[in-house]
């Protein structure tokens, strides 16, 4: 088998894995359709200079995960903006829970962008690719206790921004 | 166990408890409002979180298996070429060494290596027609296909690609359904299966892969470069 199927055999299968990650460091499509490849060609690269990861899900993700960084510092794009849940006055959850069950998903999509790009791919990691929170600490370098309150804290924050939004929509 | 709603309930939700904990933090959950609302909201979240996984578009799937193919078949010619630079040397060694670079007569050639130069010379093909084969390689390297003929090598049929090179020089690749002969005086470049000679002041080279070809250039370097470029091995 030529090297660039085995590659590709082992690699592919996390492609879906990559496009969600990217979709949440680029925010167009295409920018993050460009990470995606550029992801597989830098992998492809260290493939060829002899490297086999153990597995190919946290390698991949740690690669996008660089890329991403180092092309948004290069972009130097909009500031981030932080929502922090315990500045938020705690509203009704059941007021919340009803609104927030007639959300749209691209008011989900863009309620996480509005958290910090940490709560943003910690989320990401660990709710939208699957990965436990000890493997986000390996990719990302940090313990994983800070991973844990980043989780969390998005998560709260997540909900009470679409909330907000949903009740600022209804009528 | 701590009683800090928000470092409660993130441990909680992340499934770290073992089931003794977990069971005595949900009986609390049911008196403890604060740690309630901590567990209901950031469970929200994540329920929202999740709702956001997209399945990768098909055509991303291909551009990414056609971008690793394109970086493959390059890393491919970049590691082929310092064996085609040895190649080179040793043949033209082997023809210094031989007395070879002293022309050969085209008559002492089978027939076929010998209209192949003939014919690279005048231009002509015996029962010379326009082809409609698509060329193996539009362009590769600095040569860039100009056209196809269709015609026979003393009797041999076969289709002559013309190419240019950025300089303007020509290179013939001529297709046959078999095998041509080996030139007299040929040399075979170590770790391959071609051979290479310098028949009249023309570099011819032959290989079999992908099929039987003669590369036909103003010298045997020229023709294994062309050889390289064009992969044939």
């Amino acid at each position: 088998m030529a090297t660039d199927d085995e590659f590709l055999q082992v690699t592919l299968p996390a492609l879906d894995l990559v496009h969600n990650l990217a979709r949440r460091f680029a925010r167009g499509h295409a920018d993050a359709e460009d990470l995606v490849q550029d992801t597989y060609l830098r992998a492809w690269q260290a493939w060829t200079a002899g490297n086999r990861p153990r597995r190919a899900e946290p390698w991949l993700a740690t690669i996008c995960l660089n890329l991403g960084r180092d092309q948004r510092r290069r972009a130097s794009l909009r500031p981030e903006v932080t929502v922090e849940p315990e500045n938020e006055p705690a509203a009704d959850v059941d007021v919340e829970a009803a609104a927030i069950g007639r959300v749209e998903r691209a008011q989900v999509e863009q309620a996480l962008w509005a958290l910090s790009e940490e709560q943003r791919i910690a989320i990401t990691l660990m709710d939208i690719v699957g990965f436990t929170a000890a493997e986000v600490a390996g990719i990302t370098g940090s313990p994983r206790g800070t991973v844990l309150a980043r989780v969390h804290r998005g998560r709260k924050a997540l909900a009470r921004l679409v909330a907000k939004e949903a009740m600022r929509r209804e009528p | 166990m701590s009683h800090e709603p928000e470092v409660a309930g993130a441990v909680y939700l992340a499934g770290i408890l073992d089931a003794a904990q977990r069971e005595r933090f949900e009986e609390h959950l049911l008196a403890c409002e604060a740690c309630w609302g901590e567990v209901r909201t950031a469970h929200r979240g994540r329920a929202l979180a999740e709702s956001l996984r997209e399945v990768a578009p098909q055509p991303l799937r291909e551009r990414v298996r056609a971008s690793v193919a394109a970086a493959s078949r390059s890393e491919r010619r970049r590691r082929r070429r310092p064996l085609v630079a040895v190649a080179l040397a040793v043949t033209i060694l082997a023809l210094v060494a031989g007395g070879l670079l002293v022309r050969q007569a085209g008559q002492g050639q089978p027939p076929v290596i010998a209209a192949a130069v003939a014919s690279y010379r005048t231009g002509q093909l015996d029962g010379s027609a326009a082809a409609t084969a698509q060329p193996p390689v539009r362009q590769a390297g600095d040569l860039v296909w100009q056209g196809a003929r269709q015609g026979r090598l003393a009797g041999l049929p076969v289709v002559a690609h013309e190419y240019r090179d950025a300089a303007g020089a020509k290179v013939t690749l001529l297709r046959a359904d078999r095998s041509f002969p080996e030139a007299v005086g040929a040399n075979h470049p170590p770790r391959t299966a071609i051979w290479v000679a310098d028949v009249d002041g023309v570099g011819v080279l032959c290989a079999d892969r992908p099929s039987p070809s003669l590369v036909v250039a103003p010298d045997p370097a020229g023709a294994l470069r062309a050889a390289s470029e064009l992969g044939l091995h």
